[in-house]
C-alpha cells in the first residue's frame, strides 16, 4: 500500500502523489499566508514581504464604525438567512427523499437552480423584481435574496444526510405510536443533526461572503464584503488584510469547534452494525 | 402460557387483500386468519409479497382492496401509530442516537407511561431479555444478538396485541440465529402474544411456526402446519420450495391401465395410496425427498418397498449426514440422504459403485 501511494507518477522527475498533494495544499494556503503576513506591515502601501511589525491596521479596522456596523449587519443577515434556508432546505429534502411523486426529479433540479445561475443575473433579477413590486425594505430584500442563494446548499447537504438514514427507523417510531411529526422531531431530526449543523454553517458562510447579489440590493450601509470593497477602492493600506486575518482566525476556530462536536456526533450515528 | 395472558387479543384477519406499489400489483388477494396467540410464518422467495403483506398489517403499506382487521376492527386506513402492534424490522431499526433504555422507553413515553411505572416495565423487559447492565449503551456498542433483543424489548414493552417480525435474523450468523429462534418462540409462548413472522428460510419457518403460509408471486400457495406443508405439499411450488425433492419422470407400465404402478428408469415401482387414483397410462412425475430414500441392503423387506438400480456418482460429506448423488439407468439424477452411521454399511460407498435406491411407496408423491 505504501509502495503504491509513494510510487512516482513521472519517474524521470520523481513526482509522487504525496508531493502533488503538498503542492496542492500550498496553492490553497499560501495566498492566505500572504494576507496574514501583509496585515502586520507598518507601511500604508501593503508591501510584501513586510518591512516591520505593526498592529495599527487592526486598530483601524476596529475603530472604523463602517466596519463595525457592516460586520453586525452581515452577522444578522447570515444568521437569519441560515436559519430560514436550513429550515426550508430540510423540509424540501424530506419531501424529495422520503416521497415518490410525479415531477420529483424536476423539483430537485428546480430547487438547485439558483446555484447554477450566474449571481450577476440573479442580483439583477432581484433588483428588477423588488423595484417592480415596490419592495423597499433593503434588509428584508437582502435576506430574501440570500435565502434563495443559500437554500440549495442546505438542501444538498441534508439530502445527502437523509439518504444515509434508513426509513425503517421512522417506520419503527410510527409503529411504536409516534405520529409523523413526533417521529420527525424525536427520531429523524436528531439522527440528521450533523447534516443540519453543516447546512447551517454552509448557508451562513455563503450568505456572509456574498458580494455580487448583495451589491445590487444595498442602499445606504452595506454588508462587510460591500464595505470592504468600498474601502479598497480608495485606500491601499493593509486594513483589509487585517480584517481578512481576523475572519480567517474566526473561521478556523469555528470549524475546529464544529468538527469536535460533529466528530463525536458522527460516531454515534453509525447504524445498527454489529461490533 | 396462561389463559389470562393469551386472552382473545391479537386476532388478525386478512380478507382478499390486494396491494400495489406504483402501477405494480404485489399482493393479489391474500386471505388469512391468524388466531390469538398463534405463531404464523409467511414463507416464500424474495418478491413473493410476504414482507408487503406484513407491512400492510402494520399500516406501512397501503391496501388497495380487501380488508385487514385486527381484533375484529377493520384497520385498512388506520395509521400505523394507532394500531397498537409491535414490529421488529429486518435492519432492526434501533434509534442510533438513543441508549438501550431510551429505545425501550420510546413507546411507553408516547403512551403517557412514565415515572416509576415506566421504569418498572422497562426493568422487567431488560430482565426478560437478559439486557440488564446494558441500558446505557448505544445500539452500535452492542453485539448482533443484543441488538436483536433490544429491538424485541422495544416492541414488547408496550404490550402489543400482535408482534410482527420481518426477517429479523438476516444479519446473524447461523449459531446465533438458531439461538434467537428458540428464544423468540419461547418468549412468544410465555407472553401468549400473536406473532406473524416473515422469512425466506424454510428451515426457520418449519422449526418456529404453528402454521406456515407459503407464498409465491403475491398469492398464498398453501397454509398448513409445518408437517402438512412438508409432508403433503399442495402443489409443485410448495414441494420445491419447502425442502428439496427429487423429481423423477415416470412412464406408464406395460399393462397400460395399471393404476397403482409406474415405471421409473425401466423398473416397475408401486405408487403410494395418495398417488393412486388417476390412470398411469401416460408419463408423469413423482417426487421423493432425499431423506426418505435409502441405499438398499440385503436385509431390507423386498415386498414393501420400491427398488431402482443406479450408479453412485459422488458422495457429499456433511458431518452428521451423507448425501449420495446417484444416476439411474436412464440418466436421471437422484439424491439420497442418509445418517452418517460411522463404520456401517454405506459410509464407505464410493463413486462408480452400483447400488439400489429404495423407498416406501407412500413416500413418493405423484405430481399432476
Amino acid at each position: 500500500m505504501s509502495a503504491a501511494t509513494t510510487r512516482s507518477l513521472l519517474p524521470g522527475l520523481g513526482v509522487s502523489p504525496v508531493l502533488l498533494a503538498i503542492a496542492g495544499c500550498a496553492l490553497l494556503v499560501l495566498p492566505q499566508l500572504v494576507v496574514i503576513i501583509t496585515s502586520i506591515d507598518p507601511s500604508p502601501a501593503a508591501i510584501f514581504p513586510p518591512k516591520g511589525i505593526s498592529f495599527e491596521w487592526y486598530a483601524n479596522a476596529f475603530t472604523r464604525p463602517a466596519f463595525r456596523e457592516a460586520l453586525l449587519l452581515s452577522v444578522i443577515i447570515a444568521t437569519v438567512t441560515a436559519a430560514i434556508a436550513t429550515t426550508i432546505g430540510t423540509m424540501a429534502a424530506v419531501l424529495v427523499v422520503r416521497h415518490r411523486f410525479v415531477g420529483r426529479r424536476a423539483l430537485i433540479a428546480a430547487l438547485q437552480l439558483p446555484m447554477l445561475i450566474p449571481e450577476v443575473m440573479l442580483g439583477l433579477g432581484f433588483l428588477i423584481l423588488f423595484s417592480n413590486v415596490g419592495m423597499r425594505a433593503t434588509l428584508f430584500n437582502i435576506m430574501l435574496a440570500h435565502v434563495v442563494i443559500t437554500m440549495p446548499f442546505a438542501l444538498r447537504v441534508i439530502i445527502a444526510n437523509l439518504q444515509t438514514v434508513s426509513v425503517s427507523i421512522e417506520e419503527a417510531a410510527q409503529v411504536l405510536g409516534a405520529g409523523p411529526i413526533t417521529s420527525f422531531v424525536r427520531v429523524t431530526l436528531p439522527v440528521i443533526q450533523s447534516g443540519v449543523v453543516s447546512a447551517l454553517i454552509f448557508s451562513f458562510i455563503v450568505s456572509f461572503d456574498n458580494f455580487t447579489v448583495t451589491a445590487f440590493l444595498v442602499t445606504g450601509r452595506g454588508t462587510l464584503p460591500i464595505e470592504i470593497y468600498a474601502y479598497i477602492r480608495t485606500e491601499s493600506d493593509p486594513t483589509i488584510a487585517a480584517i481578512s486575518t481576523l475572519l480567517i482566525a474566526v473561521s478556523i476556530v469555528g470549524i475546529l469547534a464544529i468538527e469536535r462536536i460533529l466528530g463525536i456526533e458522527r460516531l454515534s450515528r453509525v447504524e445498527g452494525t454489529p461490533l | 402460557m396462561t389463559p389470562a395472558a393469551s386472552g382473545a387479543r391479537g386476532a388478525v384477519t386478512l380478507d382478499s387483500v390486494v396491494i400495489s406499489y406504483a402501477a405494480e400489483r404485489v399482493v393479489h388477494g391474500v386471505s388469512l386468519a391468524v388466531a390469538p396467540g398463534e405463531f404464523v410464518c409467511l414463507l416464500g422467495p424474495s418478491g413473493c409479497g410476504k414482507t408487503t403483506t406484513l407491512r400492510a398489517i402494520a399500516g406501512l403499506a397501503p391496501v388497495e382492496s380487501g380488508t385487514i382487521a385486527i381484533d375484529g376492527v377493520v384497520a385498512n386506513t388506520m395509521p400505523p401509530h394507532l394500531r397498537g402492534i409491535g414490529m421488529v424490522f429486518q435492519d432492526l431499526a434501533l434509534f442510533p442516537h438513543m441508549t438501550v433504555y431510551r429505545n425501550i422507553a420510546f413507546g411507553l413515553t408516547l403512551r403517557g407511561v412514565d415515572g416509576a411505572a415506566a421504569q418498572k416495565q422497562i426493568r422487567d423487559m431488560l430482565a426478560l431479555l437478559r439486557l440488564d447492565g446494558l441500558e446505557n449503551r448505544l445500539p452500535r456498542q452492542l453485539s448482533g444478538g443484543q441488538q436483536q433483543r433490544v429491538a424485541l424489548a422495544r416492541s414488547l414493552v408496550v404490550n402489543p396485541s400482535v408482534l410482527l417480525l420481518d426477517e429479523p435474523f438476516a444479519a446473524l450468523d447461523r449459531k446465533l440465529r438458531e439461538e434467537m429462534r428458540r428464544e423468540i418462540r419461547q418468549l412468544q409462548r410465555q407472553l401468549g402474544i400473536t406473532a406473524v413472522f416473515v422469512t425466506h428460510d424454510q428451515e426457520e419457518a418449519l422449526t418456529m411456526a404453528d402454521r406456515v403460509v407459503v407464498m409465491n408471486k403475491g398469492v398464498i400457495e398453501q397454509v398448513g402446519t409445518p408437517s402438512e406443508v412438508y409432508e403433503a405439499p399442495a402443489n409443485r411450488f410448495v414441494m420445491g420450495f419447502v425442502g428439496f425433492s427429487n423429481v423423477l419422470r415416470t412412464d406408464a407400465p406395460a399393462a397400460g391401465n395399471d393404476i397403482d404402478h409406474c415405471l421409473i428408469a425401466g423398473t416397475l415401482c408401486q405408487l403410494g395410496t395418495r398417488s393412486i387414483g388417476t390412470r398411469s397410462d401416460r408419463a408423469t412425475e413423482v417426487a421423493i425427498r432425499p431423506e426418505r430414500a435409502w441405499i438398499a441392503g440385503v436385509a431390507d423387506d423386498a415386498d414393501a418397498i420400491n427398488r431402482v438400480p443406479g450408479t453412485v456418482r459422488g458422495v457429499a460429506y456433511e458431518g452428521a449426514m451423507l448425501t449420495f448423488d446417484i444416476v439411474l439407468a436412464d440418466g436421471q439424477q437422484v439424491l439420497v440422504r442418509e445418517q452418517n452411521a460411522g463404520r456401517s454399511k454405506h459410509s464407505s460407498r464410493m463413486a462408480g459403485e452400483c447400488v439400489e435406491i429404495a423407498w416406501y411407496p407412500d413416500d413418493a408423491v405423484r405430481l399432476h
